[in-house]
């Protein structure tokens, strides 16, 4: 009886009820059952319905219903909402209507991703294509073929908390332009490895832009079931960690904390807001202060993740213009080692594997110093933004994943669109 | 109903007044006495009494010259770049031969504007002369030929006044615009401009050859290869005649190849629809502006224009807004500027307009088509 769309779990939208079709236009109801007091799980239903809606990042998502595999496809959300009425805590129930468009090719169709991307412009001479293979993108583990128009390709598979990724090498050293990759995948794997926002005291998954209302300090994280980047019990930090095959459990978590140029802690999170939010890339611009002096307290973190990434992509912005960033720092002392190329520094890694067998890395394209005994980075000349990538390697895992590796694929990121298209 | 600002043209606007718009003002608004007037539209409504005639310019988002009625209550008109030359080359013509041997840019500028009807600007100052002279000729396509020749541009501001440089110098060098159809917002140095973008490629224009009769010779120059083929493989030859009576003696093959340099290439623009209120304050008509929407094959192929917003590095396209049209939309303030200097509020009825501005930009880096088919093979 469940019924997934988009990234809706299963157990959100309770019971199907009703189906009517005319044509590939397909309407749904149910209703969601809950307990005699808890508003939340419908609460939660209307917001993800909500957001599926002429949803700009996923035009098209998957649809998945075990109880008639053969809605089973891709779909256009074309309305949806959750009645929420006085009655429904006396009935326990409320009410849901899901109206889609079956897309072309809708049970198994082709999703392009169209790749346009050059080397990040850096104060390190990193060239096009360090190392060879510094242009990449994931798709899903499982997908069902792929065919691409790179000069060449390698992949690896990373292995995360929703499944494989296969991670794409085009071998590109030229930079690179447009690219195009193209898969096939059934709905059930169209998530498998891509970057969910999560929101909330049981950090449920955002659907489209606008968060629920609440606490931005409630709790949020960013994850892609390969890293995770979230809230921290301390405000103004964030908290970093790595999913461990072997075990099927996240890392202990590593804090990060965030200075001025003047060794000021930021420690107020003020709002999160949602910049993106598709099956690619997802992100988040938090905003950040400093209590001791709200009037400087204009500072924005950007958020980024991809799928098959094992860093994020931030950056970390002045709006006061002041021009004193900065420092990035892990929280608690932890020695590192420094990443450079053709003998400038670029980023830091940790001097050995932590306890999970992960090392933290840091990178920047900004000329910048690293503090190998607190482990962090900072801008050699402060200024009023830096971008920077902060990530887990995995220790001793194939080509791809040594520190300075993730460096250079940080440094040679595509901007990517996925378009399904009819075969 | 709408606005047209053109860059470097006249353009056109047309207001629409309620039918239950009071005779007593729509008598106030005839050609006979107030033709050439001035329709004053702000992006939002003071009352009248609360500003000056000259600040109600300076607060403008645009400006017309009042030419035609329609009706009891249609107004329209051109921009005010008609009282440099109107579209038929009617205007203020020089009666008497403007003429400078060493003219330098700011001077032929200056004598060039026309007296009273505009007012000077900012002239930026341009290294070199020009010997030339021009009498009769509509004031706007002197203008255009003197600017042509110094590599730069003009504008006509809502206030009435003229300005000419270069492009970076009218409207500065970096883009402050980023037309996507994925975002909007603002980011520190860039604002977003939601808008469904379009591009048209063709080869209409396309040109291989110019043949250039100046005053003393004629030259032809070419192409030193095309793509492009007829029907049985041969080079296209596509020959563009263009008379320059006032191109002088040894200047034939530079005039000649510039014209070749503006047409030896498939046309590249872009449209795009915007629902922005009044997007022409973030955007003006000639501004460099940023696109990107990497699905419709725009960006940056050169890679050298790194742009980072709401989450993502990007690399748009660097463009330039050629025409936009707009309507006019609730919460502007509409005026008429009569002749004799009194300003009509004719905001309270005005039929407003709805719909999205559509904004023609040029981009002549769009990169081809063309991406390789990929060879599918299982994973």
């Amino acid at each position: 009886m469940s019924l997934r769309v988009g990234r809706i779990p299963a157990e959100t939208l309770g019971n199907v009820e009703r189906v009517t079709s005319r044509g590939d236009a397909v309407t749904f109801e149910g209703r969601v059952s809950i307990g005699d007091e808890d508003l939340t799980a419908a609460r939660w239903a209307r917001e993800q319905l909500r957001g599926l809606v002429d949803n700009v990042d996923e035009d098209v998502t998957r649809l998945v219903w075990d109880e008639d595999p053969w809605y089973d496809g891709f779909v256009h959300v074309r309305g949806g909402d959750v009645t929420i009425d006085p009655g429904g805590l006396k009935r326990g129930w409320f009410p849901w209507r899901l109206e889609i468009d079956r897309v072309p090719g809708h049970a198994i169709p082709w999703a392009e991703a169209r790749l346009v991307g050059w080397k990040r412009s850096n104060a390190h001479s990193i060239p096009d294509g360090a190392a060879g293979s510094a242009f990449w993108h994931g798709v899903p583990g499982s997908i069902v073929d792929y065919g691409h128009d790179f000069d060449s390709n390698t992949t690896q598979t990373r292995t995360g908390e929703t499944g494989p990724v296969l991670v794409h090498f085009p071998g590109s050293t030229a930079g690179d332009g447009r690219r195009l990759g193209r898969f096939t995948v059934r709905p059930a794997d169209w998530y498998q490895g891509s970057p969910e926002i999560q929101w909330g005291p049981d950090l449920r998954a955002v659907i489209g832009r606008q968060l629920p209302g609440g606490d931005p300090t409630d709790g949020w994280a960013l994850t892609n079931g390969l890293f995770k980047i979230a809230g921290s019990g301390t405000a103004g930090q964030v908290e970093i960690s790595a999913w461990k095959t072997a075990t099927n459990s996240w890392s202990t978590p590593k804090a990060t904390r965030f200075r001025n140029a003047a060794d000021a802690t930021i420690d107020v999170l003020t709002s999160i807001t949602v910049l993106r939010n598709g099956p690619a890339l997802a992100a988040i611009r938090l905003g950040l202060g400093f209590s001791s002096d709200p009037s400087s307290s204009l500072h924005t973190l950007d958020i980024s993740l991809r799928r098959g990434a094992r860093f994020a992509e931030c950056m970390w912005r002045d709006g006061g213009l002041i021009g004193s960033i900065g420092k990035v720092q892990r929280a608690t002392a932890e020695a590192g080692s420094a990443l450079t190329y053709s003998g400038a520094d670029f980023g830091i890694e940790a001097a050995s594997d932590d306890a999970d067998g992960f090392r933290y890395v840091m990178f920047s394209p900004r000329a910048v110093g690293v503090n190998t005994i607190q482990g962090g980075v900072s801008r050699l000349a402060s200024g009023a933004e830096m971008p920077f990538g902060i990530g887990l390697s995995v220790s001793g895992s194939g080509l791809y994943e040594p520190p300075a590796y993730l460096g250079y694929q940080y440094h040679h990121p595509y901007a990517e669109r996925l378009v399904v298209v009819g075969r | 109903m709408p606005v047209t600002e053109q860059r470097m043209k006249p353009g056109s606007f047309q207001v629409a007044l309620r039918p239950d718009t009071p005779l007593g003002v729509t008598t106030q608004l005839g050609v006979s006495l107030q033709g050439f007037g001035h329709v004053v539209i702000l992006p939002a409504h003071f009352p009248a009494d609360a500003v000056s005639a000259a600040e109600l310019l300076g607060l403008a988002l645009y400006t017309g010259v009042f030419r035609r009625r329609t009706g009891r209550n249609v107004l329209e008109g051109a921009g005010p770049a008609v009282w440099l030359g109107d579209e038929q080359g009617k205007g203020r013509n020089p009666a008497v031969a403007i003429t400078k041997p060493t003219g330098t840019f700011v001077q032929w500028i200056t004598d060039l504007k026309p007296p009273g009807s505009l007012q000077a600007g900012t002239y930026h100052a341009q290294s070199g002369t020009l010997d030339w002279s021009t009498v009769d000729e509509s004031r706007r396509d002197s203008v255009d030929y003197v600017c042509a020749r110094f590599g730069c541009e003009w504008r006509i501001n809502p206030d009435l006044t003229l300005d000419a440089g270069t492009a970076d110098e009218l409207y500065g060098a970096d883009p402050t615009v980023i037309f996507t159809p994925w975002w909007d917002g603002r980011e520190l140095g860039v604002a977003g401009m939601r808008a469904t973008l379009k591009p048209v490629r063709d080869v209409e224009d396309y040109t291989t050859e110019v043949l250039l009769r100046g005053a003393a010779a004629s030259v032809v120059v070419s192409v030193p290869s095309t793509a492009f083929k007829d029907i049985v493989g041969n080079d296209v030859v596509i020959r563009r005649v263009v008379d320059s009576p006032d191109t002088l003696a040894g200047e034939e093959t530079a005039v000649a190849q510039s014209q070749l340099d503006r047409v030896n290439f498939p046309r590249r623009r872009v449209t795009a629809t915007t629902d922005q209120y009044a997007p022409t304050l973030d955007a003006p008509v000639g501004a460099h502006v940023w696109l990107w929407d990497p699905v419709e094959g725009i960006f940056d192929a050169s890679g050298t224009d790194e742009v980072y917003y709401r989450g993502e590095l990007v690399w748009p396209d660097r463009s330039r807004v050629v025409s936009c049209t707009w309507p006019i939309r609730e919460g502007m303030g509409v005026y008429f500027r009569q002749v004799d200097g009194t300003v009509l509020d004719l905001t309270e009825w005005v039929e407003w307009e709805s719909g999205a501005a559509r904004y023609e930009l040029d981009s002549s880096k769009l990169p081809v088509e063309a991406v390789r088919e990929p060879a599918i093979r299982v994973a």
